[in-house]
């Protein structure tokens, strides 16, 4: 057992999600099957192999430094579940 | 800090917002102070589909910061996602660097009160975008989104823990921004958030070897604010160690109003960020020849230039300390020397720091916008060196162009305020005064040595101020004997 | 008119430029067709915006305006593609079932510039995870040959959409397998195209390092077309490769004789459905005929493959899917709560199962403790596998494999047993993983049920795949 519905508890929480009793039963049942199956992994000798050779001899493109106005903001603001003025509003936060 | 006995132990860590007119990610503007979620786009919305670039300009001015502290700066560096759900994270992650910054080591000379210098090794500097701002007083509803801030661009400086005291502290960031006002990068203001620190902070027995358990303090919004939150949370920590309690690991936060550190009210969960490289970009590769380009655009720096005041113009390192605390003075300064090989750069010295500062104070105002350019101060300098008026008519017509934006020459022809430097004339106005005057002659030549002082006041009356002072002097002398 | 249904895209395409048809006439028939059917490939229909355009195009020919070749001509395009207008985007997802996207994407754009017509977004697994299009919130793809079994996913709706020919051609997106093995199982071309090489830019995020979009016809022909539209450098779009787009159109009649075709003996198990691999024999026969060198070659970390997919794509998606948080667009819950119940109650009331278990794992595979132990692994492992594949097209210059090693299965197959779904794509995620391009071809029946055959080529090497692809469309018995 990789993962415990105690660990799978805290996954949840950290990925902002919210599981039932039964869907976290059944989560952790998911999540070990698929676990337990990407084991497979270790039977491959990675030594010395880098993580990272999809990345290598390429180099980010950059945008020189200028304005452009995005022309339809009030298209995307519309979509705001709430607002208030021009804010988007959320529950208040207590810090 | 708190006697022989401990030793604090503190390591800082800044984010300065880079003042590139977009942002990091994509081509929205930085303009402060519009009008909430205007300057936003898909990209900064954090909308579905939408992708980043990076701007050129903000990498640029990374560097520079980097070239500054002599960090070294590596040619591949690798930007990640930041994971962590917040209102004013779009994206649900911020993009920043992890295991592969831009740019390791470096340090910053602090200046300390005593006049040492002591060397803050730095272990990084990175590049990430800023969040946007979460208001949570300005509605009952709740807590009020503007994501116009989000992915403005900012480097993150972390130090090492070699800072022992608050003081070091104030003079690491006194150093830090200065530095990044010189080179054009940050605008340095705590207060509206361009510069930001969080303070890490532990003590332990002196000679120790060992690190004891540290804090993070966050919210300091001011040098002052950072100075008396080092000193709370090092004497707070003290207390419970003597009393035999065990530090928390924990972020606490400064409340400037109370001037105490708190914990948060919200139990901050053990932040996993879960860092990993993002997809959606390919590594950061700044080439050789690119940083020698930027190494060539370097200004001079504070500290060199302090020095360089010291030794080429022959001031007091206090005047050179002064002069360089900003680069528009420190240019202002040497322009106006520049004009004419007989301005004593002593003199432009003395009066920038008490005239013209004190104008600058008075008005408000940066040196860039005062009426008075170095020509034109400069030419009130040599009206000065020819005697044409004196040091104390000077002030007069300084005002009057700080106030007209007339030039000197105009203003001291147009007010006939032209120094009376005619002998003759001048030792008959002194021989009418002590003429005029017999009582305080007597009282002079009985030895009341104070009462020369009058009878160069009344000449100065007579001429309406305009004598020149060292000759009425001199005359004075000869006449009283 | 039911006849232009029946036409390629390409032939189409010829008629409304020739003024045989109008534009609005053709979509008018497509769009009766989308109507009429009921194995709900569509999830929106832009009716009176694609009438609209239809309109304009025409009224432009009218007037003897120069246009594009395939102006007028109408698709249908993946809802995990943002356009632009009062349509929602909604990724087959109740989160994002209100979501009007205020821009369009890369795409998207392309395609108005070609003049073509969208009319609708069609239906796939939520946020394109699954293998079968049953994992939407707006009910399963039924499969175009058989409705009782899945279309293949996540782009069966378009897969099926072009099968019942609902549109000539359509947009879907691969990112494990998700063109090439709905195509497969409708019985379609679906082309994935190498990595880089088209944007992006709009299309909702699910692997970020393996995603692309890619074409699906009834043909070649109308796939290498719509891959020439829609390909190319994206300034927006960091890493979109800034390679030029050759005219695949030209290349596909290329010269097969003397083309060297590696068959992976990993993708060839003992296990292999026999009737699924005499299937591929036969077209690797039918290349042999024409001239083209067949060879034996080894992928030896295939099997590794689909472990190392699973923790890439999810731990992607488990940050590609944080934006998701109902703060700024999307389903915010109704239950009112502190910002953390907020959170937790409007993703999960808006994602499904599927979605959930894949931002799970992608969660726990990057956390601390076990990225090392899983995400780095996984990606080294990918190295690995791209060796394989650099070395084996060394010797070929393309690979021929089955696209899956079944046909479709009855809907609800895989309910409960996520690993035994993931599984099916053995033949497919290499392919992303690795970046190469590959497309599947229709290679007859197994049980009455369509079979692809997958062409795999080298990076860029799209113009390879397609003649092949082409030579195998035109000369294999059906």
């Amino acid at each position: 057992m990789a993962v415990s519905r105690e660990d799978v508890r805290k996954i949840a929480i950290l990925a902002r999600l919210e599981l039932s009793e039964e869907d976290t039963e059944r989560m952790t049942r998911d999540m070990n099957d698929i676990l337990a199956y990407v084991e497979k992994l270790n039977e491959v000798d990675t030594e010395n192999v880098s993580p990272h050779s999809f990345l290598e001899g390429k180099k980010t493109p950059l945008m020189p430094d200028e304005v452009v106005r995005f022309g339809n903001l009030e298209a995307a603001l519309k979509n705001s579940p709430r607002s208030e003025g021009r804010f988007f509003i959320v529950p208040k936060v207590i810090e | 800090m708190s006697g022989n006995y401990w030793e604090a132990v503190i390591g800082l860590e800044v984010h300065a917002q880079l003042k590139t007119k977009t942002k990091t990610f994509c081509r929205c503007s930085t303009q402060f102070g519009d009008d909430p979620n205007s300057n936003v786009c898909p990209v900064c919305l954090g909308l579905p589909g939408a992708l980043p670039v990076l701007n050129s300009e903000a990498v640029a001015m990374a560097v520079k910061t980097a070239l500054a502290f002599r960090a070294t700066l590596h040619g591949q560096s690798i930007l990640a996602r930041k994971n962590y759900f917040y209102p004013d994270l779009p994206k649900g992650y911020q993009i920043s660097q992890y295991e592969r910054p831009f740019s390791t080591g470096g340090y910053v000379e602090a200046r300390l009160e005593d006049g040492t210098v002591k060397r803050i090794k730095l272990i990084r500097i990175h590049l990430e975008e800023d969040a946007g701002k979460s208001l949570h007083t300005i509605t009952e509803s709740g807590t009020a989104v503007d994501l116009n801030r989000c992915g403005t661009p900012l480097i993150e400086i972390v130090s090492e823990p070699d800072i022992r005291s608050s003081a070091e502290a104030y003079a690491f960031l006194y150093r830090l921004r200065q530095t990044l006002l010189y080179l054009g990068v940050c605008d340095g203001n705590m207060e509206e958030g361009s510069l930001r620190c969080d303070a890490n902070i532990s003590v332990r027995k002196q000679g120790t070897g060992k690190f004891g358990t540290r804090t993070e303090v966050k919210n300091l919004n001011s040098f002052r604010g950072v100075e008396r939150a080092i000193n709370y949370e090092v004497e707070r920590q003290i207390s419970v160690l003597e009393s035999g309690g065990t530090v928390e690991q924990e972020t606490l936060l400064w409340d400037a109003d109370k001037q105490v550190v708190r914990s948060m009210r919200t139990k901050e969960e053990a932040n996993d960020y879960r860092y990993f490289p993002d997809p959606d970009l390919l590594p950061l590769v700044i080439e050789r020849s690119w940083i020698e380009e930027i190494k060539k655009s370097l200004p001079e720096l504070p500290g060199e230039r302090e020095i360089r005041f010291v030794s080429q113009y022959g001031l007091p390192a206090y005047d050179a300390n002064v002069l360089t605390a900003t680069r528009e003075v420190a240019d202002y300064f040497e322009e106006t020397v520049g004009f004419s090989a007989s301005t004593e750069p002593k003199k432009v010295s003395n009066w920038i720091m008490s005239e013209v500062l004190a104008v600058l104070s008075e008005k408000n105002i940066e040196i860039t916008r005062l009426a008075v350019k170095p020509a034109q101060l400069a030419e009130l300098f040599a009206l000065m060196n020819e005697n044409t008026i004196s040091g104390k008519i000077a002030k007069q017509v300084f005002e009057e162009m700080c106030r007209t934006g007339r030039s000197a020459g105009e203003i001291v022809r147009a007010k006939g305020l032209v120094q009376i430097s005619d002998e003759g004339a001048l030792k008959a106005i002194v021989e009418r005064v002590l003429e005029n005057n017999p009582g305080q002659v007597q009282e002079y030549k009985s030895g009341k040595e104070k009462v020369f002082g009058f009878f160069v006041g009344q000449v100065m009356k007579e001429t309406r101020g305009k004598a020149n002072p060292q000759l009425v002097n001199e005359l004075l002398r000869e006449a009283l004997g | 008119m039911s006849d232009l249904r029946s036409l390629s895209g390409v032939e189409l395409a010829g008629k409304i430029a020739a003024g045989r048809v109008s534009s609005r006439e053709t979509c008018e028939v497509f769009l009766s067709a989308i109507e009429k059917d009921d194995h709900n490939c569509l999830i929106s229909v832009r009716r009176a915006e694609a009438l609209a355009e239809a309109d304009n195009v025409d009224k432009m020919r009218a007037q003897g305006a120069s246009l594009p070749p395939y102006a007028g001509l109408p698709l249908v395009i993946k809802d995990n593609m943002v356009v632009r207008g009062e349509q929602p985007t909604s990724c087959a997802s109740k989160i994002l079932k209100n979501f009007k996207s205020p821009y369009d994407a890369h795409v998207v754009e392309k395609l108005k510039e070609a003049r073509m017509i969208i009319l609708g977004k069609t239906n796939m697994d939520e946020f394109a995870m699954g293998s079968s299009s049953e994992n939407s919130a707006f009910g399963p793809v039924r499969g175009p040959v058989d409705p009782e079994r899945v279309a293949g996913g996540s782009s069966g709706g378009s897969a099926t959409a072009v099968a019942l020919g609902l549109a000539p051609m359509a947009l879907g997106s691969d990112t494990g397998g998700s063109i090439r093995q709905p195509a497969a199982f409708c019985g379609v071309v679906g082309l994935k195209p190498t990595y880089g090489r088209v944007s992006r830019y709009g299309l909702v995020a699910y692997g970020s390092s393996l995603d692309q979009i890619g074409p699906l016809a009834g043909t070649v022909e109308d796939a290498a077309a719509l891959l020439g539209i829609i390909a190319g450098h994206d300034k927006r779009e960091s890493t979109s490769a800034d390679v030029p787009v050759p005219d695949y159109l030209g290349a596909l009649d290329g010269e097969i004789k003397g083309l060297r075709v590696g068959l992976p003996r990993e993708y060839f198990p003992d296990s292999l459905d026999s009737r699924v691999r005499e299937r591929v024999m036969d077209q690797v026969a039918c290349l042999e005929d024409l001239g083209a060198e067949i060879m034996e070659v080894s992928l030896p970390h295939t099997e590794y493959a689909i472990a190392a997919y699973y923790i890439i794509a999810t731990a992607e998606a488990s940050a590609n899917l944080a934006r998701f948080d109902g703060v700024r667009y999307g389903h915010r819950s109704s239950v009112s709560g502190e910002l953390l119940e907020m959170y937790r109650r409007s993703r999960s009331e808006g994602f499904g199962r599927e979605v959930k278990r894949r931002i799970m794992l992608g969660t726990y595979v990057l956390s601390a403790g076990y990225y090392d132990a899983y995400y780095l692994k996984a990606q080294k492992v990918r190295t690995l596998i791209t060796r394989d594949f650099t070395r084996a097209l060394e010797k070929a210059d393309v690979l021929v494999t089955p696209t899956t090693p079944t046909v479709s299965w009855k809907l609800g197959s895989f309910e409960d047993n996520p690993v035994q779904m993931y599984l099916q794509d053995i033949f497919t995620v290499t392919v992303n993983l690795t970046g190469v391009p590959a497309v599947s071809v229709p290679a007859g029946q197994v049980d009455g049920l369509p079979v692809g055959v997958q062409i795999i080529g080298r990076h860029f090497d799209e113009a390879a795949i397609l003649k092949t692809a082409r030579k195998l469309e035109r000369e294999v018995n059906r």
